[in-house]
């Protein structure tokens, strides 16, 4: 019934394919609230333009444009803003999760349209459109609330929600005993018991990281000292002469992006344009700003080393990726070139190969899935890939932890449940009413 | 035939727990109102255990109550023992249930009938319904009596073809050696209703001078008590004790030596119990490892010695029976002297009736109470003064009575019986309401009262005290020492605006969350489902939901998303094309 509540929606209006820009569309009657305490900006003036910064706690995240519509006049009919942020993957979770937590929730495929439609924003023609996407959309879900159903749910889901129900069952039979014929609830049973499908709830909300960088792609920053080999190692790993490369230091100005298959990830490549101290003109200081975007914006991080080069230069670059925070991987580049004795000195490597031969890429290819974590994961393993999921994972876990202050409260206790299984009803189906006092009929012997 | 010289507004058929609340509603309001009753000494007779309340039903006698019922007030009147359930449990969950006196209960309410204006009784045997254009016009009796009416509410309770069940042996009978009404099903069948059959039980009643009390735990009254009313005080009065105890070893070996002499396992009977009410041969089928369950021994009134055992609901013989009672201390001598039997009884599928309880293809027809497929006396009586007040409503040409899932347990009765019809006697529980913690005892009369005062079922005497007693709470809710005036809110008590304003100081959270899930669903009941729009044929929308919508055909948006396996998706798509037609019919563009 979450679509009649009136309440205040959001979502990427941008497909959740890569561009330089995704516009953040919330709409509803806490719109303005939520703008004033993302952005820190007291005021904003219907349709100007403002360039905002969006606050992360003590942090920015990002520097974006703001543009607030007052309803009617707005695409929805109602109170609503627009963001316009740089379209990196950290930035546009972390929004939409600040955005949530200022109490907006996620909007349903076509919900903006529907409001649209219903506040008399537009005609049928408009909006059959958008009809037609929420119909195609109804089939897909459908598919996957059946699978609740028949029973092809995954194990885990199935098991959480059987875990829920019997939660439910025992507090529910409890209530309804009107002669106390019933032991109270054992408490440290019953938080052991909670604390087991938080655990499983954890289990599916930490895969979100991994989850979307299979979805999305694991973006990948080739990073060194100019002529370490940024642009060859590109290439050997896309087996195709991807970039221009040549001896000539500073080459590739450009961040250059291509992506790749390894097993079943993807890989987004961006090769840096090598990064020194001592730039040669403006547009090369250009592109080791990017360069340092792309390492910020990046899941992983390839410092790519030759020992032959500008030691000091080379520390510099590698402080700056760890620096980053971000997984980095230490890889020794032209290994066709060096003695045995140089590389039986190279412990400090995470890996050593040669572009120009193709010797240690393969090993290369394992390192990088397996430092991103993904290596560990089973072929059984569930990603949670959507934010929206996410989400609900994570506010069931909130709701259970809650669930357990309020063991003697049994009414309580059960409102934090139900609270859980409304958050996951799209992972794991509706409990209904009937599906609870079905578990306390089977289970108990209750009744006059 | 005799056709009565008069045109009722209001016709009910049957004189229980649901056709009294409904009769006294409807002549409440004003309607010219005819009661028909087999028999007039069996008025509002309780067919099974001799109390009122409990668990989420104690909370329905209340919305009763608040709504201007006599339920709670017949309680007080024959009452015998007091019990506040679920104390140790949060207010929330908190219910009244209250013994009574069966002889006084049922003529105190023929007394209520009997003085209530606009209200006629008459001892006869509805026989069939007259229908003209798909509108009830009259209703003919055994005594072969036309009453024109332009109103039917249908509260036949077991009645309709009912058979009562006593191991192998089968009576016709609405209750035993009551008489079944034979024709009144088939007439509703004539009129496109689709008729089921239910099964419910009941346990044997002996003689307490047979019995060893000594043998078993007292149950005392509450005392003080809290009267089920909250428009009664409490008062020095005479209580009687109920007393519990167990099933042995030897049951559990008298039960499986005899469970194919029982009706319900020997294949008599096909129909489907209440699994809330199991009969004792059920309980030691599903749960062999339980041999010991309670059994409650309840008075059935101050100038009799019967009681009633709770827990022994049973079809078994009555050899058998016998048998039972000796395998328990205390009653091995105990003389029966009514058998336990189990009755099957027909039913309308409620999936055919509008909120307001109206069947949806024939104007005028309501129906109330276990015909509806529910079991219980509140159940009933809950329904009765919505079919009542909704009678009466339609004959004055005004908007149906409707209360949301989050306004009374009634609501959420109503809403599940037509949404999602009934599989099994359908009893209220209150995990069955999602706002459970606005929806309380402490607080039926705030919510309801003023709905009472506006529809006329309440006194408009009562509406000044009402005033001053919301204002009463909402200042003890700020500041639970404010200074209050208890003489302003009479009929209402200070002590219960001071507890109801602890209630809500110690639940604001929850309430306020509670308050802002029902918000949602509250707009969404808004959007009506124009008549003649169909829902059903809406483009997008998911085959198996088409055919749902094309059964059920919910009136609001709200109800079409509350039928199992609708999707947040179709809702929209049908939400999209109600604005189409809205537009369409208005003459803008689309």
């Amino acid at each position: 019934m979450d679509i009649f509540a009136k309440d205040t929606i959001a979502a990427y209006a941008t497909a959740a394919t890569r561009g330089a820009v995704a516009v953040l569309r919330v709409s509803g009657g806490d719109s303005l609230r939520i703008l004033k305490a993302l952005t820190g900006r007291g005021a904003f003036e219907a349709r100007h333009a403002y360039l905002v910064k969006i606050h992360d706690g003590k942090d920015i995240l990002d520097t974006a444009v703001a543009l607030y519509y007052q309803g009617p006049a707005s695409y929805t009919g109602e109170d609503s803003f627009e963001l316009s942020v740089h379209a990196g993957e950290y930035i546009k979770a972390r929004l939409l999760e600040l955005v949530f937590l200022l109490g907006a929730r996620m909007a349903e495929a076509g919900e903006f349209t529907m409001r649209a439609y219903l506040n008399g924003k537009m005609d049928l023609a408009q909006a059959q459109g958008v009809a037609d996407i929420i119909a195609a959309k109804n089939k897909s879900a459908h598919r996957a609330a059946f699978n609740i159903l028949d029973g092809s749910l995954s194990e885990r889901f199935k098991e959480i929600r059987a875990g829920l129900t019997e939660l439910l069952a025992k507090i529910e039979v409890r209530i309804d005993d009107a002669d106390d014929e019933m032991a109270p609830l054992p408490e440290v049973e019953t938080r052991e018991y909670i604390d087991g499908i938080i655990k499983k709830l954890e289990a599916l909300s930490s895969t979100f990281g991994a989850g979307r960088l299979v979805k999305e792609g694991i973006k990948t920053a080739i990073v060194g000292v100019p002529n370490s080999g940024k642009s060859s190692l590109l290439n050997a790993l896309l087996g195709f002469d991807r970039v221009i490369v040549s001896p000539v230091s500073g080459t590739t100005r450009d961040t250059v992006d291509a992506s790749l298959r390894i097993k079943d990830f993807n890989l987004m490549l961006t090769d840096t344009a090598g990064i020194r101290a001592d730039h040669a003109d403006d547009a090369e200081a250009q592109g080791i700003e990017r360069s340092r975007k792309a390492m910020n914006n990046a899941d992983i991080i390839i410092f790519l080393a030759d020992s032959d080069l500008d030691a000091k230069a080379q520390a510099d670059i590698l402080a700056q990726a760890q620096a980053t925070g971000k997984k980095v991987l230490k890889v020794l580049n032209k290994t066709d070139l060096k003695s045995e004795g140089e590389i039986s000195q190279s412990g400090e490597y995470d890996c050593l190969i040669s572009c120009k031969s193709g010797a240690g890429i393969e090993a290369l290819k394992d390192k990088i899935i397996e430092a991103i974590g993904l290596a560990k994961l089973g072929d059984d393993d569930i990603l949670i890939t959507s934010a929206a999921h996410y989400k609900a994972l994570k506010d069931a876990e909130r709701e259970l932890n809650r669930a357990k202050a309020r063991l003697k409260e049994l009414e309580l206790m059960a409102e934090h449940i139900r609270s859980a299984v409304l958050s996951l009803r799209r992972l794991i189906g509706e409990i209904t009413p009937d599906d609870v006092l079905g578990e306390i009929f089977s289970k108990f012997c209750v009744g006059k | 035939m005799f056709v009565y010289d008069d045109i009722f507004d209001v016709v009910v058929i049957g004189g229980g727990h649901a056709g009294c609340e409904a009769a006294l509603a409807s002549a409440r309001l004003g309607a010219k109102t005819l009661l028909i009753t087999q028999n007039l000494d069996t008025i509002a007779q309780m067919s099974c255990n001799p109390s009122i309340g409990g668990i989420a039903k104690g909370q329905i006698v209340r919305e009763i109550d608040a709504l201007g019922g006599a339920m709670g007030k017949v309680t007080d009147a024959a009452a015998v023992h007091y019990h506040m359930l679920n104390t140790g449990k949060g207010e929330a969950v908190w219910s009244p249930r209250v013994q009574c006196d069966k002889k006084i209960y049922q003529y105190t309410y023929k007394h209520f009938l009997e003085l209530q204006s606009n209200l006629h009784i008459i001892q006869d045997e509805a026989k069939n319904l007259v229908l003209s254009d798909n509108a009830v016009t009259a209703v003919d009796t055994l005594r072969q009596t036309r009453y024109k009416t332009k109103t039917v509410i249908a509260t036949p309770g077991t009645f309709m073809k009912g058979t009562v069940h006593i191991g192998k042996l089968m009576l016709e009978g609405g209750r035993y050696n009551d008489v079944a009404s034979n024709f009144l099903s088939a007439s509703l069948k004539d009129c496109g209703i689709k008729i089921g059959r239910m099964k419910t039980g009941t346990p044997m009643r002996i003689n307490g001078r047979t019995v060893d009390f000594s043998k078993f735990t007292p149950q005392p009254s509450d005392n003080p008590y809290t009267p089920m009313s909250v428009f009664n005080r409490p008062q020095d009065r005479e209580f009687l004790q109920c007393y519990i105890t167990r099933t042995t070893d030897k049951t559990a070996e008298v039960l499986k030596e005899h469970m194919l002499e029982s009706a319900l396992y020997s294949g008599n009977i096909h129909s489907i119990g209440p699994r809330y009410c199991p009969s004792i041969e059920d309980k030691a089928v599903k749960f062999p490892q339980n041999k010991h369950h309670p059994l409650f021994l309840e008075p059935e009134g101050l100038n009799t010695e019967e009681y009633y055992i709770q827990g022994f609901s049973t079809s078994l013989p009555e050899y058998v029976q016998y048998e039972l009672l000796k395998s328990v201390p205390g009653l091995e001598k105990a003389q029966i002297v009514r058998a336990g039997y189990a009755i099957e009884y027909d039913y309308a599928d409620p999936t055919c009736l509008k909120a307001s309880l109206e069947v949806k293809n024939i104007s005028g027809l309501f129906f109330a109470g276990q015909i509806n497929g529910t079991t219980g006396y509140e159940e009933a009586g809950g329904q009765g003064i919505m079919a009542g007040i909704n009678a009466a409503l339609k004959v004055q040409g005004k908007e149906p009575f409707v209360l949301r899932r989050d306004e009374a347990y009634i609501g959420v009765l109503i809403d599940d019986l037509i949404t999602k019809g009934v599989n099994e006697p359908y009893r209220m529980f209150t995990s069955r309401a999602e706002y459970r913690i606005i929806l309380r005892t402490d607080n039926a009369d705030l919510r309801l009262s003023g709905y009472g005062l506006k529809l006329g079922s309440l006194p408009a005497s009562y509406a000044k005290g009402f005033e001053a007693y919301k204002a009463a709470v909402e200042s003890l809710i700020q500041d639970e020492n404010a200074p209050i005036e208890e003489s302003a809110l009479n009929p209402w008590s200070l002590a219960s605006a001071r507890n109801t304003a602890a209630v809500h100081r110690k639940y604001a959270g929850y309430l306020e969350r509670n308050l802002k899930e029902a918000k949602a669903l509250a707009n969404a009941d808004k959007i009506v489902i124009p008549e003649g729009f169909d829902v059903a044929a809406v483009k997008g929308i998911l085959i198996e939901s088409s055919q749902k919508l094309a059964k059920i055909r919910p009136s609001t948006l709200g109800q079409a998303g509350r039928i199992p396996g609708i999707t947040p998706a179709d809702l929209q798509l049908i939400a999209i094309h109600i604005e189409k037609y809205r537009r369409e019919k208005n003459g803008i563009k689309a």
